[in-house]
């Protein structure tokens, strides 16, 4: 995989483009540089699920597999009509989900994620944050981390999780009343 | 892109600062991963022919295929000057020396010039000759 892909200015839109309507060339390039863009994004998000490197290098290549079927021989696929992550956000979450069933590690219920099945290894230098997020059920953890990590603006978190931007809303108004409330953030906050 | 402010945007920045930290970009080995994706999108896109070769090779075939239609019209159409004068002119049934003549009445209205109907009568003369008169 070329390194000037790093320097590529196009926009992700202009890429998909190129992915959908481009020739063989210009789509693979088009497809590589998307690659290089957001690899690093999908690793971050696979580790929020998965525990071990392997496994999120798992989810990166099947993560970007999945993408590439967005793009068949015929020319007619993927359009992009909101940002790279909100679109590739779901996608790895589902891979990690399904890997880690697979393998049997990850828990069968939603919201039954205990603080030790947390990724461990993550956050050495984060203080008490880690200690923080594990008061917080999976689905408040997750809409804290797409809004303020991600950056993702309240419908963004809503498309990439499937759900009404009201649900976003109450789920972060929880979770950032839970974490101002947990010692472990006023521990960050009052050191 | 920055989360817009609104009610729900009240974490405090040391707080963000540390999910940030918390949620940093790890440093990982992605070599095989690497190749491995490169190798999939070439071979994905390999199916993909280019559209401008495409375009070129049908319009190429559609030209190709209107000059063989009209070269095969051309040998297959009979002489016009045949069908337009060697036929039943009178309406008899037959054509023999009596059309030449109905054509020479309608010289007048027509514009059938003597040669024309010179030949015709040779024509005419030379199958009545061999006897293949119709």
């Amino acid at each position: 995989m070329a390194n000037s892909a790093k320097w590529d200015q196009r926009s992700d839109q202009e890429l998909i483009r190129h992915c959908t309507h481009g020739n063989a060339t210009d789509a693979t390039r088009a497809f590589e540089v998307l690659y290089k863009r957001h690899k690093a994004y999908v690793i971050r998000v696979a580790l929020r699920f998965v525990r071990d490197h392997d496994t999120a290098l798992d989810v990166l290549q099947e993560t970007f597999s999945y993408l590439l079927r967005k793009f068949p021989p015929s020319g007619d696929g993927l359009t992009l009509t909101a940002q790279m992550t909100t679109f590739l956000y779901p996608v790895a979450k589902n891979t990690a989900i399904t890997l880690m069933r697979k393998a049997n590690r990850f828990p069968a219920a939603e919201g039954g994620c205990e603080p030790d099945d947390l990724p461990q290894d993550t956050a050495p230098e984060s203080g008490d944050i880690a200690g923080a997020l594990a008061v917080l059920s999976d689905a408040h953890r997750e809409v804290i981390l797409l809004r303020f990590v991600d950056g993702m603006s309240l419908q963004e978190a809503a498309d990439a999780l499937a759900i009404p931007v009201g649900t976003v809303k109450s789920r972060l108004h929880l979770a950032i009343r839970q974490l101002r409330e947990s010692p472990h953030c006023k521990k960050l906050l009052f050191p | 892109m920055k989360p817009e402010k609104d009610r729900s945007d009240d974490l405090p920045q040391p707080l963000i600062e540390a999910l940030e930290s918390s949620d940093r970009p790890v440093s990982m080995i992605t070599a095989r991963v690497d190749r491995e994706v490169s190798a999939m999108a070439r071979r994905h896109f390999s199916l993909r022919r280019r559209p401008a070769r495409a375009q070129r090779l049908a319009w190429t075939a559609v030209a190709a295929a209107v000059v063989v239609a009209v070269f095969a019209v051309q040998l297959q159409s009979p002489d016009p000057e045949q069908t337009s004068l060697y036929t039943d002119v009178d309406g008899s049934g037959r054509i023999d020396i009596a059309d030449v003549l109905a054509l020479a009445r309608m010289q007048g209205t027509e514009e059938r010039s003597q040669a024309e109907l010179d030949a015709f009568a040779s024509w005419i003369v030379s199958l009545a000759r061999a006897g293949e008169t119709s």
